[in-house]
């Protein structure tokens, strides 16, 4: 594997989740900076500019990186956490909202994986976390995950998050799967991404899915999201908004309009 | 170079290739496997049509072999038997074409960041043309109802003469320069006590002069000079084009920067202050010769238009309000003077006006 640090994690928790890496002596994880939750006596902490996967690559190309970073909607800079002591220590890399953390180990998925912007959590160093530029432009304006994605490229462990359950699927060659807009987290570069209009002017009105479906087709393996973290703040705004929301114990809430039109929560 | 062969298990592997004659050879780490090339199938895909797989079924499962990328798919094209090869050439192009594609969708992200300023400046290239249209469109009610406001504003002040010979001179004079003039306005001429130098128009025809111009005037053609110039304000509806201009200029910033909260909103009232500071150049400019078209036709004298401004400008202790507002007034003379000129004289017929008696009036005005 020359370069790439093996790690070994440990996820814990069911829906706020944090990902425990044990390192050997001198290995070292690459993460968003901001997103470490707690790290051994013996860990050194490196700020970098970029994702830290070019070691010399210049004050041009960590510039390139990091601006490539910012348009993703990352921050500028990476942290890099190295084990410089003689023994076996830990750091642990917590979720930002709610959802679940995958690993993936890029070298068993042929060295790449597309992700949802924003859903790269933390992977071990020499994983290089770029841009996948969208280039269908309806496919970037009504696919859900917008023009810009994440391209993680490398051979080690890479953590990824996204919000609500993820489930993982492997699409059989020519197998396609028709998924909501912004459900989707990541994939392998092998599957073909589109849309694909939801059909009939009712359901594209009334069934709730917006105009189009995202199409998956493989082969290849696919990540999914069951609540995009865009929905989650729709719902809590929509809950704690000036209109005041629906409580609890409230007088009305049992036999009000409220809860007779209210829908499913 | 990236081939990939997926098994009908799940399991991804990093792959090379060869062709032997019509057979597929795939080789790994500690793997090899041979397909007959008349049971392969070509699908084109892939993220960003980047790919073209290799399908077949075997092992009651189906096999995929991806080529990603340009160089994959040269490399997997090269050799490949007839069928094959063209399916293989045209993934080839499709790769090609898509990156083609990329810079056509930047140009397209581009163009919708910058049409929006596209259009931004244009609105400010022609502001003045549209400022135009929109006050041509507006009825002369408008004027009416905005004058009225500033109308009832001023009496509430209670500041507004009730008469007086100093009132009566600029009611005099006033009805004179605007008799015979077809205008949609209705003309009303007020004296406040003030003692800054200044007078305004409000739209509409409320002509209010101070009494410190009057104080400050050395003869009665002076006075018919600065209220046949704010006379100029009201035909040419200037106060209104700039009330439009400053609407126009807020909901441009609004659609810029999205509200008027926060930095924006403290933006839009900096901005718009500047428009408030009054008239513009052009707008003082027309109003001076309106002002020397409206004397001529009242056969009043306009020499005391620019005396009075030329005293004004020369006198110490920073300009007075009414120059203030009035921007570049050095150049104004010199053009209001050049335009008398080319004009030429015309025939007097003065007023009848006790001016003494007037100065005496403003210089000891009433107890409050």
């Amino acid at each position: 594997m020359g370069q790439m640090h093996e790690i070994d994690y440990r996820i814990y928790g069911e829906d706020l989740q944090f990902v425990e890496v044990e390192l050997d002596p001198q290995e070292a994880v690459v993460a968003e900076a901001g997103g470490m939750m707690y790290m051994d006596d013996g860990i050194q902490m490196e700020t970098v500019f970029g994702d830290g996967s070019q070691q010399k690559s210049g004050f041009l190309g960590a510039l390139m990186g990091a601006g490539k970073r910012l348009l993703t909607g990352e921050s500028l800079f990476m942290t890099i956490f190295m084990n410089q002591s003689a023994d076996r220590r830990r750091v642990a890399f917590g979720a930002p909202y709610p959802g679940r953390i995958v690993p993936a180990h890029l070298s068993e998925l042929g060295g790449e994986l597309i992700c949802q912007k924003d859903s790269f959590l933390a992977a071990a160093k020499g994983v290089s976390v770029g841009i996948a530029f969208q280039k269908k432009i309806g496919v970037g304006l009504f696919g859900g995950e917008g023009f810009i994605m994440q391209r993680l490229q490398g051979d080690g462990w890479a953590f990824i998050h996204a919000g609500g359950m993820l489930v993982e699927r492997t699409l059989q060659p020519g197998e396609l799967i028709r998924v909501d807009t912004g459900c989707i987290v990541a994939f392998q570069p092998s599957v073909s991404y589109d849309i694909q209009f939801v059909g009939g002017v009712k359901s594209a009105l009334f069934g709730g899915e917006g105009l189009f479906f995202a199409t998956l087709r493989g082969p290849g393996r696919v990540w999914l999201q069951s609540l995009p973290l865009s929905r989650l703040a729709g719902r809590i705004m929509a809950a704690a908004g000036p209109r005041g929301g629906r409580e609890e114990g409230s007088v009305l809430g049992g036999i009000g309009l409220g809860a007779i039109l209210g829908s499913d929560d | 170079m990236s081939l990939l062969l997926f098994e009908p298990g799940g399991l991804t592997r990093r792959v090379g290739v060869s062709w032997q004659g019509a057979r597929l050879v795939v080789s790994g780490h500690e793997f090899e496997r041979q397909v007959d090339a008349d049971r392969l199938l070509v699908q084109p895909g892939g993220w960003q049509d980047a790919s073209a797989h290799l399908v077949w079924v075997d092992d009651g499962g189906a096999w995929a072999l991806t080529a990603q990328g340009e160089e994959a798919l040269a490399a997997l094209s090269a050799g490949a038997p007839p069928p094959l090869d063209a399916a293989l050439g045209e993934a080839l192009e499709r790769a090609r074409r898509s990156r083609g594609r990329g810079r056509r969708t930047m140009a397209f992200l581009g163009s919708l960041l910058v049409l929006p300023l596209l259009a931004l400046l244009l609105l400010w290239l022609f502001r003045e043309r549209l400022a135009d249209l929109v006050v041509e469109r507006l009825p002369h009610s408008v004027d009416a109802q905005v004058g009225a406001l500033v109308e009832a504003q001023a009496r509430a002040q209670g500041r507004l003469q009730a008469d007086g010979f100093a009132l009566a001179a600029v009611r005099e004079t006033g009805l004179r320069l605007t008799t015979g003039v077809t205008s949609p306005h209705t003309f009303r001429f007020e004296l406040a006590r003030d003692p800054t130098v200044n007078a305004y128009a409000a739209p509409g025809g409320f002509v209010v002069v101070h009494s410190g111009l009057l104080a400050s005037a050395e003869g009665h053609d002076e006075l018919a000079g600065v209220l046949a110039h704010e006379i100029g304000h009201v035909t040419g509806r200037h106060a209104l084009r700039q009330m439009v201009f400053r609407a126009g200029f807020a909901s441009a910033l609004r659609l810029l920067v999205g509200s008027p909260d926060g930095v924006a909103g403290l933006l839009a009232g900096g901005a718009r202050e500047l428009t408030d500071l009054g008239f513009s150049r052009e707008q003082e400019r027309d109003a001076d010769l309106e002002a020397l078209g409206l004397l001529r036709q009242a056969r009043l004298p306009a020499e005391g238009l620019l005396r009075f401004f030329e005293r004004l400008e020369s006198k110490a202790g920073g300009p007075p309000p009414l120059l203030s507002t009035h921007p570049d007034p050095g150049n104004r003379v010199r053009t209001l003077r050049d335009e008398l000129e080319r004009r030429g004289a015309w025939a007097i017929e003065p007023i009848a006006i006790d001016w003494p008696a007037v100065r005496a009036e403003v210089a000891t005005p009433p107890a409050k």
